[in-house]
C-alpha cells in the first residue's frame, strides 16, 4: 500500500524529499544539541568551569535551539504542502476517471459513493501524507543518525540500541498482524455506528408516524454499547503494539544508562560523552514510537486510499472511441439495427432486438413505459455504452468507429433533471460553445423561453448560479438546459423530457419551450407528456426493449394499442374514458 | 463547558484514573531521564563502591517499566471513556428529540440541522480524551517538576514550571486563530462538496457537450481554495510546534545558565547538573499535545454550543395533561391558519374541513400553495398560528403526539428509507408483518419485478437515504410501507409523484382500493382519478378557493375547470 501511495503521490516528489532532508537536519541538530549540552555539563560539574568559562557553546546551545525550531516550522509546512499536492492530483485524477467513465460506470448507488470518495475519501489521506509518511521516513533516519553517534562514543551503548531496534520491527509484526485486521474491522464498524445514529435522527419523524421512535432510545444505548466493548477488546490487543515500542524503548533508556555508568566507572568513557548517549536515547525512539500513535492515522488513510485505488483502477471505461469522421453537411440518417444492450449485473437486457430509424428532418418521439429502454436508447446514442449485439449506423457507418468527440458535438442533449454548474447563467448557457457571443446566448435563451426569467433573476445572464447560490426551480433549470442545447448548435438533438411533473403552470411553459426548440430541430425526443409526443412527426412506442409500435400521432391513434393504453393512463378525465 | 462536564460526572472515577495514568506516564519519564542523569554523574565521580549507585539503577529500571505500563493502562482507560462519553451523548441527544415537540422537529430537519448536531456529537467524543486531558496533565506536570527541582534549586524551579505553563500560550494562541480559519476550511469545503455533486449529477451532459475541461478548471479553482485554507490553518499550527520546541529547548539552556553559577559557588552539587537541564526537557513531553488539545477544545466548544441550543430551544412535550379522543372519529379543520415564523404571507389560511369517517376528499392545487402544510397540520408536525384541528372534538394539540400518529398511514415528501434491508423498511408499518404480507405490499405497488431482480430479494439492503433505488421506487417502497399500517385514516401527499404514467396509474388505483371503508385525504396537483372523491378541495395561494365534486367543480366554470382544462388540453390535441 505504502508503495503504492508514493507512486501515485510522484506529483509531490520534491515536496517529500524537502521534509525528508529537513528532517535529517532537524536531526543532525538533534545530535549537535546533545553533545554540546553535555560538553557544558561536564565542563561545569568536573572542569570546574562557570558561565564565563562556557559563554562559547552555551550561545551555541542557545542558536541550536532556535535554528531546530526553523526547521520544524518549514519541515511540517513543506509536509502539509506535500500532503496538499497530492490530495490536489489524486482528486483530479479520480474526477477525469468519473467523467471518463461516463453516465453508466457513474450512475445510480455509485453517486453517493463518488462524492463520498472524492472528497472525504480524499481528505482522509491528509493525515496519512502530512504525518505518517514522513514519520515512515523519519523512522528510518533519525536513529541511524543517532546510532552512528552513539557507536561512535560507547560500543556497548550503540549494540544495546541496535538490537532493540532490531526487534522492534519484529514485535511490531507479531502484534501488529494480529490486531491489524480486527482492528480495521471495527473501526469500519465504528464509522458505521456514527452512519446509523444519523439514518436514525434524519428518519425520526417516519419512526414518529409510525409509532417506532421511542424504542429507538434503547436500541442505540445496546448498540452503543455493544461497541464500545467489542472495540475496548480489540484496542486491548491493538494497543499491545505500541506497549512493546514503549516498553522496549524505555528499558533500553534504562539499560545504557546503566551500560554508561559502569562505563564511567571503569573510565572508558568520559561524561560528556555519557551524557550526549542518554540524551539521544529517547531520540532514537521518538520517530518510532510516533510511527505507533499516528497509528489511527495510518489505519484511515489506508481505507481511504483503497478505495480511491478501486475507482481509479475500476474496469476499463465502456467507450472505446473510433477515429472516423464524416464530411461536413452530410446527411446523419440514424439507424439502430437489432440492438441489445443489457446493464452488468441487470436481471433482463435493457434493449433487446431494438429497431429504430431517426431520418434527417425528423422530430422522432420515443415513449413506453418505464423500464422499457428509453433512457438506454439515449445512453447509446450519446456513446456512453456500446451496444453488445447488433448495430448503430450513421449515413451506414458503424457508430462504434467514429470518433467520438467528433460525434458528440453533433449532439445537444437535455436530460431529465439538467445540472447547472458553478458560474454564471451565460456561461452555462454556452457550455458546450465556450465562445459563444452575448447574442447567440440571449437569441438561444429567447427561444427556450428562458429570456424573460433570466432577465428577472438579480444578475440577469451574469447571475451566479450552482453551489445552491440561488435556487432556480425545476422548471427555470429545464429551459436554461434548452437554452444550453441551441446554444451548442449541434445539428442533432436529444431530449429526455422530465417525469416528474412540474406544476401546472411551469409545466405548460417547459413544454411549450420544447415545442419551439424542436420546431427549427432535428429532434429525437423522450417524451412523457402527450402534447410533446403528438407534435412529433412520428412516434416509437417502446416496450420492454423494443419498438412494439410506431408511426405518425394520427396512424397511432386509430391503430396503435400500446399508444392507447398510454394516451388514457397520462390523463385520465372521464369523457375520454 | 460546565454541561460538557456533567456528561463527564457517571465516569468520572474512569475519568480521573486515566488523568491520574496519563501524568504518571509523564512522571515515569522525567523520572526515568533526571534518575539516569544522576546515575551516570555519580558514576563519573567513581565511587569507591558500586552500591551507592544500586538505588538509582533500581530506580531506572522501575521508571521504565511504569512508564510504558501507564501509558497503555491510560490509553485503554481514556477510549473507554471516551466510548462512554458518545454513547450517553447520543442516548440524551436522540431522547430529547424524540420528545420535541413535531413541529420544532421539522422545522430542524428542514433546515438540516440534524446531521450537523450529529457530527458535532461526534467530534464531542473528543471532549475528554484530547481535550481536557492534556491542559491537566500539563499543570500536574509543571507542579511535579517545581517539587523536584525546588529543593535543589528554588529560583529555577520557578523558571521551569512558569516555562512549562507558558507553552500553552502559543497552543492556546493557535488555537484561537484556528477557530476562524477552520471556519473558512468548512465553508471551501462545502462548496467543494457542491461542485464534486454537480460533476457527477451532469457526468453526462458534460461528456455530451465536450466540456470535460471547463469542469476540470471549475474543480481545480474550488479544490485550490479549500487547499490554501486548510494550509493557512496548519501554518498556524506548525508555528505553534515550533515555539513549543523553543520553549523547552530555551527552558533547558536556562536550567544549565541558572545552575551553573551555583555549582560554581557549592551551593548545588555537580551531579544535579544534569538532573536538571535533563529534567527540564523531558518534562515538556507533556506540552507536545496541547496545541491538539485547544483545538479539539475550541470544537468541542463549539460543537456543544450547538448541540445545547438545538436540544433546549423548545420546551419538552408535556404529557401530563394529554386527552384521549375515540378513533375513527371525525376530524374537523375549523378557520386553521399558519403562518411560517419569518414568511410575509400566511402558508394558509382560513381553511375549514371536514373528513367524517369513510369519506375521502382531495385537495387540488398548484405546488406552493399550501397544502403539504395541510398535511402537516394534521399530523402535529405544523404549528397552528389561528383555527383548530379536532380529532373527536379534542383539539389536536392536547393529544398524546402517538395517539395522533397511531391513526392515520402518511405518505409524505420527505418519507425517510432506513440503511436497511427492503423488507425492514417496509416492515416499520407493521412490525409483526410476515414475508408474504410485506411481498403483497411490493407487489400492489408493482415492485414485484424489482424483487425478482435484486440479488438478495427482500433482504437486500437500500443504501443511505435508500440510494440503491431509483426516486420512483423509493416512492413506492414508502408507499408500501404506509399500506401495510391498516390505520383508519391516510393522509396522501402526492403520493405517486415521480412514477411514471403507467405505473402511477396502477398504484393509484391500489391505494383507492385500500382506502375503501377508510378516511383518505388526497393531496395531488393532478387532476387524475377524482371522479369518485366526495369532495374536492382547491387551493390557491393557501385559501380554499373552490369545493364540490368534479362534476360540480367542472360546471361552476372556476379555477378548478380552468386547471383541467389545461391538463387536458393535452387529450384534446391528442
Amino acid at each position: 500500500m505504502v508503495r503504492r501511495i508514493l507512486r501515485e503521490a510522484a506529483s509531490g516528489r520534491t515536496l517529500l524529499a524537502a521534509t525528508i532532508a529537513l528532517a535529517i537536519a532537524g536531526g543532525l541538530l538533534v545530535v549537535g544539541q546533545a553533545v554540546t549540552m553535555a560538553n557544558i555539563i561536564a565542563g561545569a560539574f568536573l572542569g570546574g568551569k562557570g558561565l564565563a568559562g562556557l559563554t562559547g557553546p552555551l550561545v551555541a546551545l542557545g542558536a541550536i535551539a532556535v535554528l531546530r525550531a526553523g526547521f520544524t516550522y518549514l519541515r511540517q509546512i513543506s509536509a502539509d504542502a506535500f500532503s496538499a499536492r497530492v490530495r490536489e492530483d489524486l482528486r483530479s485524477r479520480l474526477f477525469a476517471r468519473v467523467l471518463a467513465m461516463g453516465p453508466v460506470g457513474a450512475s445510480g448507488e455509485r453517486t453517493g459513493e463518488l462524492i463520498a470518495t472524492s472528497l472525504d475519501g480524499v481528505e482522509g489521506l491528509d493525515p496519512y501524507l502530512a504525518h505518517y509518511l514522513p514519520q515512515t521516513a523519519l523512522a528510518a533516519l533519525i536513529p541511524l543518525t543517532v546510532l552512528v553517534t552513539v557507536l561512535a562514543r560507547n560500543l556497548l551503548a550503540g549494540t544495546i540500541l541496535a538490537l532493540t531496534a532490531g526487534l522492534l520491527p519484529y514485535f511490531m509484526i507479531l502484534l501488529g498482524r494480529a490486531a491489524e485486521r480486527r482492528t480495521q474491522r471495527q473501526w469500519r464498524l465504528l464509522q458505521m455506528l456514527s452512519g446509523h445514529f444519523l439514518d436514525v435522527v434524519r428518519g425520526m419523524r417516519t419512526l414518529q408516524l409510525f409509532g417506532r421512535s421511542r424504542r429507538q432510545v434503547e436500541i442505540i444505548r445496546q448498540v452503543s454499547e455493544a461497541h464500545r466493548s467489542a472495540t475496548l477488546d480489540t484496542l486491548k490487543i491493538a494497543f499491545l503494539s505500541a506497549f512493546a515500542l514503549e516498553l522496549l524503548a524505555s528499558l533500553s533508556t534504562g539499560l545504557v544508562a546503566v551500560a554508561i555508568s559502569f562505563g564511567l566507572l571503569g573510565g572508558t568513557l568520559h561524561l560528556a560523552a555519557g551524557l550526549a548517549i542518554l540524551t539521544l536515547v529517547p531520540e532514537f525512539y521518538l520517530p518510532l514510537r510516533g510511527l505507533g500513535s499516528d497509528f489511527h492515522a495510518g489505519m484511515a488513510g489506508a481505507v481511504a486510499a483503497e478505495r480511491i485505488f478501486d475507482l481509479l483502477d475500476g474496469p476499463a471505461v465502456a467507450e472505446a472511441s473510433g477515429t472516423r469522421r464524416l464530411p461536413q453537411g452530410t446527411p446523419l440518417e440514424i439507424r439502430l439495427q437489432d440492438v441489445t444492450y443489457s446493464y452488468p449485473g441487470g436481471a433482463k437486457p435493457a434493449l433487446a432486438g431494438l429497431d429504430l430509424a431517426w431520418r434527417p428532418g425528423e422530430t422522432l418521439a420515443v415513449v413506453g413505459p418505464s423500464g422499457a429502454g428509453k433512457s438506454t436508447l439515449l445512453r447509446l446514442l450519446l456513446g456512453f455504452a456500446v451496444p453488445q449485439g447488433g448495430e448503430i449506423l450513421v449515413d451506414g457507418v458503424p457508430l462504434r468507429s467514429l470518433d467520438l468527440d467528433w460525434w458528440r458535438r453533433q449532439i445537444a442533449y437535455v436530460p431529465q433533471q439538467p445540472t447547472l454548474f458553478e458560474g454564471s447563467v451565460a456561461d452555462n448557457i454556452a457550455l458546450g460553445r465556450p465562445g459563444a457571443s452575448r447574442q447567440e446566448i440571449e437569441s438561444a435563451a429567447r427561444v427556450a423561453r428562458a429570456h424573460d426569467f433570466i432577465l428577472g433573476l438579480p444578475d440577469g445572464y451574469q447571475t451566479h448560479v450552482g453551489d445552491g447560490q440561488r435556487a432556480l426551480s425545476q422548471g427555470e433549470r429545464q429551459r436554461i438546459a434548452l437554452a444550453r442545447a441551441l446554444c451548442s448548435g449541434a445539428p442533432l438533438l436529444l431530449l429526455d423530457e422530465p417525469t416528474a411533473s412540474l406544476d401546472a403552470e411551469s409545466d405548460a411553459a417547459v413544454s411549450a419551450a420544447i415545442a419551439d426548440v424542436a420546431r427549427g430541430h432535428r429532434a429525437l425526443i423522450v417524451a412523457h407528456r402527450l402534447t410533446t409526443a403528438e407534435r412529433a412527426s412520428r412516434i416509437a412506442v417502446l416496450a420492454a426493449g423494443s419498438v412494439a409500435e410506431e408511426g405518425t400521432p394520427e396512424e397511432l391513434r386509430c391503430h396503435g394499442v400500446g399508444y392507447r393504453s398510454l394516451l388514457r393512463s397520462y390523463y385520465t378525465p372521464a369523457e375520454v374514458r | 463547558m460546565a454541561r460538557l462536564l456533567r456528561f463527564l460526572r457517571p465516569h468520572l472515577g474512569l475519568a480521573l484514573l486515566s488523568l491520574l495514568l496519563s501524568f504518571l506516564a509523564v512522571a515515569a519519564q522525567v523520572g526515568l531521564i533526571g534518575t539516569s542523569a544522576y546515575l551516570i554523574s555519580r558514576a563519573a565521580l567513581r565511587p569507591s563502591t558500586i552500591l551507592l549507585l544500586m538505588v538509582p539503577i533500581v530506580g531506572v529500571q522501575f521508571f521504565s517499566i511504569g512508564r510504558s505500563s501507564f501509558r497503555y493502562l491510560e490509553r485503554l482507560a481514556s477510549h473507554d471513556v471516551t466510548f462512554r462519553l458518545l454513547r450517553d451523548l447520543r442516548v440524551w441527544f436522540y431522547a430529547r428529540l424524540e420528545a420535541m415537540p413535531p413541529e420544532v422537529l421539522a422545522r430542524f430537519h428542514s433546515a438540516d440541522l440534524l446531521s450537523r448536531a450529529v457530527h458535532d456529537i461526534d467530534s464531542l467524543q473528543d471532549f475528554y480524551l484530547r481535550a481536557l486531558a492534556p491542559p491537566v496533565v500539563l499543570l500536574l506536570t509543571a507542579v511535579l517538576v517545581w517539587l523536584v527541582v525546588r529543593p535543589m534549586a528554588p529560583q529555577l524551579a520557578w523558571v521551569l514550571a512558569a516555562a512549562l505553563l507558558l507553552s500553552s500560550l502559543p497552543a492556546a494562541w493557535q488555537a484561537r486563530l484556528g477557530l476562524r480559519l477552520g471556519g473558512a476550511v468548512l465553508r471551501e469545503r462545502g462548496r467543494l462538496a457542491a461542485t464534486l455533486a454537480d460533476g457527477v449529477r451532469g457526468v453526462s451532459e458534460l461528456a455530451a457537450y465536450g466540456a470535460g475541461e471547463v469542469y476540470q478548471e471549475l474543480l481545480a479553482t474550488s479544490q485550490g481554495r479549500l487547499l490554501a485554507a486548510q494550509l493557512r490553518l496548519r501554518r498556524h499550527a506548525a508555528l505553534s510546534m515550533a515555539l513549543i520546541g523553543l520553549l523547552g529547548n530555551l527552558a533547558m539552556l536556562a536550567a544549565l545558565v541558572l545552575a551553573i553559577p551555583l555549582v560554581r559557588a557549592g551551593r548545588l552539587p555537580g551531579w544535579d547538573l544534569a538532573v536538571v537541564a535533563l529534567v527540564a526537557l523531558a518534562a515538556f513531553e507533556a506540552a507536545v499535545p496541547l496545541p491538539q488539545a485547544f483545538q479539539a477544545l475550541g470544537q468541542c466548544l463549539a460543537a456543544g454550543r450547538r448541540i445545547f441550543e438545538l436540544a433546549d430551544s423548545p420546551a419538552q412535550v408535556d404529557e401530563r395533561h394529554a386527552r384521549a379522543f375515540a378513533q375513527s372519529s371525525p376530524i374537523e379543520v375549523k378557520g386553521l391558519t399558519v403562518r411560517y415564523p419569518g414568511a410575509k404571507a400566511a402558508a394558509i389560511e382560513a381553511v375549514d374541513l371536514t373528513l367524517m369517517p369513510g369519506r375521502h376528499v382531495a385537495v387540488v392545487g398548484e405546488s406552493g400553495t399550501g397544502k403539504t402544510t395541510l398535511i402537516g397540520a394534521l399530523t402535529g408536525f405544523v404549528p397552528l398560528s389561528g383555527g383548530s384541528v379536532l380529532l373527536g372534538g379534542v383539539p389536536i394539540t392536547e393529544i398524546l403526539r402517538q395517539d395522533v400518529w397511531a391513526q392515520s398511514a402518511v405518505i409524505s415528501q420527505d418519507t425517510w428509507l432506513f440503511n436497511v434491508s427492503l423488507k425492514e423498511n417496509v416492515r416499520l408499518g407493521r412490525p409483526d408483518a410476515t414475508d408474504a404480507d410485506v411481498r403483497a405490499a411490493l407487489e400492489a405497488v408493482r415492485l414485484g419485478p424489482l424483487l425478482a431482480s435484486l440479488p438478495d430479494g427482500m433482504d437486500t439492503v437500500v443504501g443511505e437515504q435508500g440510494m440503491r433505488l431509483s426516486g420512483g421506487e423509493r416512492q413506492r417502497v414508502a408507499i408500501a410501507r404506509a399500506m401495510l399500517k391498516d390505520a383508519p385514516v391516510l393522509l396522501l401527499d402526492e403520493p405517486t409523484e415521480g412514477l411514471d404514467a403507467v405505473t402511477e396509474e396502477g398504484v393509484l388505483q391500489e391505494l383507492l382500493e385500500l382506502a375503501e371503508g377508510r378516511t383518505l385525504l388526497l393531496v395531488t396537483h393532478r387532476l387524475a382519478g377524482l371522479e369518485t372523491m366526495d369532495e374536492i378541495l382547491v387551493m390557491s395561494r393557501g385559501r380554499v378557493v373552490e369545493r364540490g365534486t368534479h362534476r360540480e367543480l367542472l360546471t361552476a366554470q372556476g379555477a378548478y375547470a380552468h386547471l383541467f382544462r389545461l391538463q387536458s388540453d393535452l387529450l384534446q390535441e391528442a
